[in-house]
């Protein structure tokens, strides 16, 4: 083996980690070999004058503490960790407020019927009035729960009908699109086959006209050796 | 407890024994970066970030048996990035200074020192230190490296390939020709084990 193939092993071999097999094949190397076997001492050398340099203690001594945190922003973490995301806060609030004014409203809501006329007064806050005298009869009450009854009905009928003629035209602009879209789509492949038959026609021809070419050389040919 | 069981159980979660790991590696890290540094300074500061970066990470660290090759490649690493700071910074390194000399190898003044003031005395731990330290700055960086781990931390060379993610062909070949540069150096400046020598 050459010197430059020896340089692991001799590194392997100063420091104790070379295998078995390596040793034997260094040693047979170093044997024959002065260059290798004084290189191997002065790089022993070299080692054990690194060695002389001892270890030094440090002159500082590290303690790893946890870092002292101010009650303010450890009143902080805990409030973040208590504290949902600012959206779903920002939702919960804003339902929050709905609820409190309808909850306002409706304990704040007047139903009156005088004179043939149904009123309704809302408010959030209710204020210190003189208590109305108005009472009414029981065929008024019916009157009026009849009369409720009816214009719900109308309402619930209309909002049907509503929605209804929008689903129609919601429906009719579907098919609408969907007609147009098909109709697309068989111009389209009307086209695709015509030119298909175009090109069709055109490589049959030509190949009509070579076959009709040949026959007539041949034809020509037979026709001049019979001379 | 080992320093394995030790480390099992801080990347397990639980850090209370920390500080009995730093002050297990701490003397380690601390000269092995004075080494690479060459100075006390640097050599503190990085073994503070070490150990910081250490804490911060050793939850990823999947395997307690790697912690060793893990932490030098840690240490090593933050030594890397600060010379290259240091460089931009423009300090004048032992290789500005060296351009000036014969074969670019500066005569220690401890050695200069000692010959001149007393030519049979033996040197102390701290001049030896800073003859080998200025000779280890001799050499490139990754040879550099290279000898320390195995020299001073005693290493396998697989832990070092492992520590700095180098083949291992390239580790061996980095210390063969480091130890080569620095039987120069000490030919240079006439240094043998026996001047070495010193009062126990």
């Amino acid at each position: 083996m050459k010197c430059d193939q020896m340089h692991p092993l001799m590194i392997d071999y100063l420091y104790d980690e070379i295998s078995d097999k390596n040793r034997g094949i260094l040693e047979s190397h170093l044997a024959t070999c002065e260059k290798c076997s004084a290189e191997i001492n002065t790089l022993k050398s070299t080692s054990k004058i690194l060695q002389k340099w001892e270890d030094v203690e440090p002159d500082f001594n590290l303690v790893m503490v946890s870092e002292k945190v101010s009650w303010f922003n450890n009143l902080k973490e805990k409030l973040n960790k208590a504290i949902p995301s600012p959206k779903r806060l920002a939702v919960g609030f804003a339902y929050g407020f709905a609820a409190l004014f309808l909850l306002l409203a409706i304990s704040n809501t007047e139903i009156s019927y005088q004179q043939g006329n149904f009123n309704m007064k809302m408010a959030l806050f209710s204020k210190k009035s003189q208590p109305e005298q108005s009472q009414l009869s029981s065929l008024q009450v019916q009157q009026l729960v009849e009369k409720l009854r009816q214009e719900n009905y109308y309402l619930v009928k209309t909002m049907i009908d509503q929605s209804e003629a929008k689903q129609r035209a919601e429906w009719a602009t579907t098919l609408t699109q969907f007609n147009q879209s098909l109709e697309q789509r068989r111009l389209q492949d009307l086209n695709l086959i015509g030119e298909g038959l175009v090109d069709f026609e055109r490589t049959t021809t030509n190949k009509i006209q070579r076959t009709d070419n040949s026959l007539n050389e041949l034809l020509r040919y037979i026709s001049s050796t019979q001379k | 407890m080992t320093d394995l069981e030790l480390t099992e159980r801080i990347i397990g979660g639980d850090r209370t024994g920390f500080n009995v790991l730093v002050k297990r590696w701490e003397k380690t890290i601390y000269n092995f970066a004075l080494r690479y540094m060459g100075n006390s300074e640097s050599a503190r500061d990085i073994t503070q970030k070490t150990f910081i970066r250490v804490y911060k990470n050793i939850h990823k660290l999947r395997d307690a048996k790697r912690f060793s090759s893990w932490i030098y490649q840690i240490a090593a690493n933050l030594c890397k990035d600060e010379l290259k700071s240091l460089a931009k910074r423009d300090f004048l390194s032992i290789d500005l200074i060296n351009e000036n000399n014969e074969n670019g190898h500066l005569m220690p003044d401890e050695l200069v020192e000692n010959s001149s003031n007393f030519p049979d005395a033996a040197m102390n731990q701290k001049q030896i230190g800073s003859i080998v330290q200025k000779a280890l700055q001799q050499l490139p960086e990754e040879q550099r490296v290279v000898i320390i781990m195995k020299e001073y931390q005693g290493l396998k060379f697989k832990e070092i390939a492992a520590a700095l993610g180098e083949p291992l062909n390239t580790v061996k070949s980095r210390m063969y020709y480091g130890l080569n540069g620095l039987r120069k150096v000490f030919e240079k400046w006439q240094i043998t084990e026996e001047v070495l020598s010193y009062e126990m």
